[in-house]
């Protein structure tokens, strides 16, 4: 469980983290609309990947699914902007 | 598998909604308080209760500021509406800020007792009087309470059903399941909506990462894209400010029918002065409704922002549906009612942590057993105690006391130090005594919410027996809410003493049964 705590806490950070840099980048809005919209979903994304760290099925594969998506959205929105 | 999914689920919603629920409990039951935070603070300032409304004089309110603050920073000019009928005049100086009251035709400082009022629940709702770290702790938990709401919902199997079901009578721990279950459900989109507006507010503390891919992590440079936010140093050359009241005149051009919220003139008397004049937004959902900025000096104008871009226009109707400034007092009892019934779920699921645990800790899992249930007793009815000693104080402090809103404070957070050493003390050294914990701090929450409009009619010339005839309802309304606060509280601990069908004696010895469809009994 401990485990599970720290990927539904940290990874799921991280995914959010992510997440929210990656949709700032891409979203075809002005600068400023599109920073606010991807904040703005970033709680739910929160949410889901919390939600995901207890569902999965054993620990190492809730971190497996946070952390691929993190690194390809982040190293996306890294070389982008 | 699936059994474990649902075991998995129950396991979040149990221990993430016990370790965050004694400080949900507060954040929620503060933030219900903050509804009426004008009114809180109004009935806090009895020496404000006879002052006849007027409309605010601009120039005389500049010219007091002049007077009593011409080097501050920043100056600050609230105007009266009807929720808070007497314009107040702050200023901000080396970090240090003061707010008066004034009369709104001279302009004159009108004394009276210092007090945070309705402003100190709403600050520890969301900051916990603790900066930044304390809006970090509540968005914690608020993420916290969003996993514990929709797990309630995965673990729950029986929601259309129990919709329609409450049975105090019935075993204790069915009737606590059946409360918890009462208050979380039926308004369960309100606790989802408040929740997750009250993160959407702080998403540029919270969550930064747009900021810092778009604009380098430069906040400023995102407040004056996103709000045309004008900023600049001060000239360090002596000018004179042009007239308030012309500026809010031609402000209210750009209102559309709406009327000016505040004023804020920064570095007051410099030739670079600015200031900002701030739209009410009562009539609409959105907490921004608009801002223009002029020339301190010469009065030329800078910047219009009327808040139209659709995404940051949405982040603030999330904002203004948390703060509910729209809707009127219809609006306002109702989001006090469901967050009422917010901190009965919060409160219902932490006793039935206790309750579903009964008789089975003995020695060593005695001891986290017992501080749960001290602390459960100090986080719900301890609160309760110390808000009704903060309304307490405030009656009783002489009105020229040194500090005196910070004794207010203190005299809360030493209420509910002294309830949390109370329950504590019962729990290690006297065995099964929660029960009787509970009670004696809720009969003594009951007292103090019950006598309050009775200290209000010995201590103001404000209370019932004047407010009621000339139909105050502003002010009566806090006597008569704190007065069915008490009622409410006094009946609950008479429920607690006096269980229906099971007696207390049997009901804090013997072991809880899992009844059949009972839910995540485990």
């Amino acid at each position: 469980m401990t485990s599970r705590v720290a990927a539904a806490a940290l990874g799921g950070y991280a995914l959010t983290y992510a997440c929210t840099a990656f949709l700032s980048v891409v979203l075809p809005l002005a600068r400023s609309e599109a920073v606010v919209t991807a904040s703005m979903v970033s709680f739910l994304i929160y949410t889901a990947a919390i939600l995901w760290a207890f569902a999965a099925a054993t620990p190492i594969l809730a971190w497996f699914v946070l952390l691929i998506p993190t690194v390809l959205f982040g190293g996306l929105s890294w070389l982008m902007s | 598998m699936k059994e474990s999914f649902s075991q998995s689920m129950d396991w979040l919603h149990t221990w993430a909604g016990l370790l965050f629920g004694w400080l949900l409990f507060a954040i929620f039951f503060t933030g219900t308080l903050s509804v009426f935070d004008q009114e809180i603070t109004r009935w806090m300032q009895p020496e404000l209760h006879r002052v006849t409304p007027a409309p605010l004089d601009l120039d005389a309110a500049s010219r007091t500021l002049n007077q009593l603050a011409p080097h501050a920073d920043r100056w600050v000019i609230t105007l009266p509406y009807d929720r808070k009928p007497v314009g107040a005049i702050g200023w901000q100086h080396d970090g240090l800020s003061t707010l008066k009251a004034i009369d709104s035709r001279t302009g004159t400082v009108i004394p009276r007792r210092e007090t945070r009022g309705g402003d100190f629940f709403f600050r520890f709702h969301y900051q916990l009087l603790l900066d930044q770290p304390g809006i970090w702790i509540v968005g914690v938990s608020a993420m916290a309470m969003l996993a514990v709401l929709v797990t309630g919902i995965v673990i729950h199997h029986r929601i259309f059903k129990d919709f329609f079901t409450f049975r105090p009578s019935a075993s204790f721990h069915r009737s606590w399941l059946d409360a918890h279950n009462v208050t979380g459900v039926l308004v369960f989109p309100f606790h989802v909506m408040i929740t997750f507006t009250g993160l959407v507010i702080f998403w540029a503390i919270y969550m930064p990462a747009g900021i810092q891919t778009r604009y380098e992590g430069d906040m400023n440079a995102f407040w004056a894209e996103a709000e045309l936010f004008f900023e600049r140093e001060p000239a360090n050359q002596p000018a004179p400010l042009v007239s308030l009241a012309d500026l809010e005149r031609e402000a209210r051009n750009h209102w559309k029918d709406g009327q000016t919220r505040s004023i804020v003139v920064e570095h007051p008397g410099d030739r670079h002065a600015l200031v900002h004049m701030y739209r009410r937004s009562d009539d609409r959902l959105s907490l921004d409704s608009g801002r223009v900025t002029f020339d301190g000096a010469g009065g030329a104008l800078r910047a219009v922002w009327l808040n139209e871009n659709p995404a940051y226009l949405t982040q603030s109707v999330l904002t203004g549906l948390h703060f509910v400034r729209f809707g009127g007092s219809p609006m306002r009892w109702l989001y006090f009612g469901m967050g009422l019934a917010a901190s009965a779920m919060i409160a219902t699921g932490l006793v039935l942590w206790v309750v579903k645990r009964q008789g089975r800790h003995a020695g060593a899992d005695a001891v986290g057993y017992r501080l749960v249930e001290g602390l459960n007793v100090a986080a719900v009815a301890g609160l309760l105690v110390a808000t009704a000693t903060f309304f307490w104080a405030n009656r009783l402090l002489l009105p020229d006391l040194e500090a005196r809103d910070l004794w207010e404070l203190r005299i809360f957070f030493a209420a509910w130090s002294l309830c949390l050493g109370h329950a504590l003390l019962h729990e290690f050294l006297r065995d099964g005594a929660s029960l009787k914990i509970w009670t004696t701090q809720l009969v003594l929450a009951a007292l103090l919410f019950g006598l309050l409009p009775i200290l209000n009619a010995f201590t103001t010339e404000s209370h019932l027996f004047v407010t009621l005839p000339q139909g105050q309802w502003h002010l009566a309304a806090v006597d008569l809410t704190t007065l069915m606060g008490g009622l409410v509280l006094g009946w609950t601990a008479w429920r607690l003493h006096h269980p229906v069908r099971t007696s207390a004696r049997s009901c804090h010895t013997q072991p809880v049964s899992s009844s059949s469809g009972s839910i995540g009994s485990s």
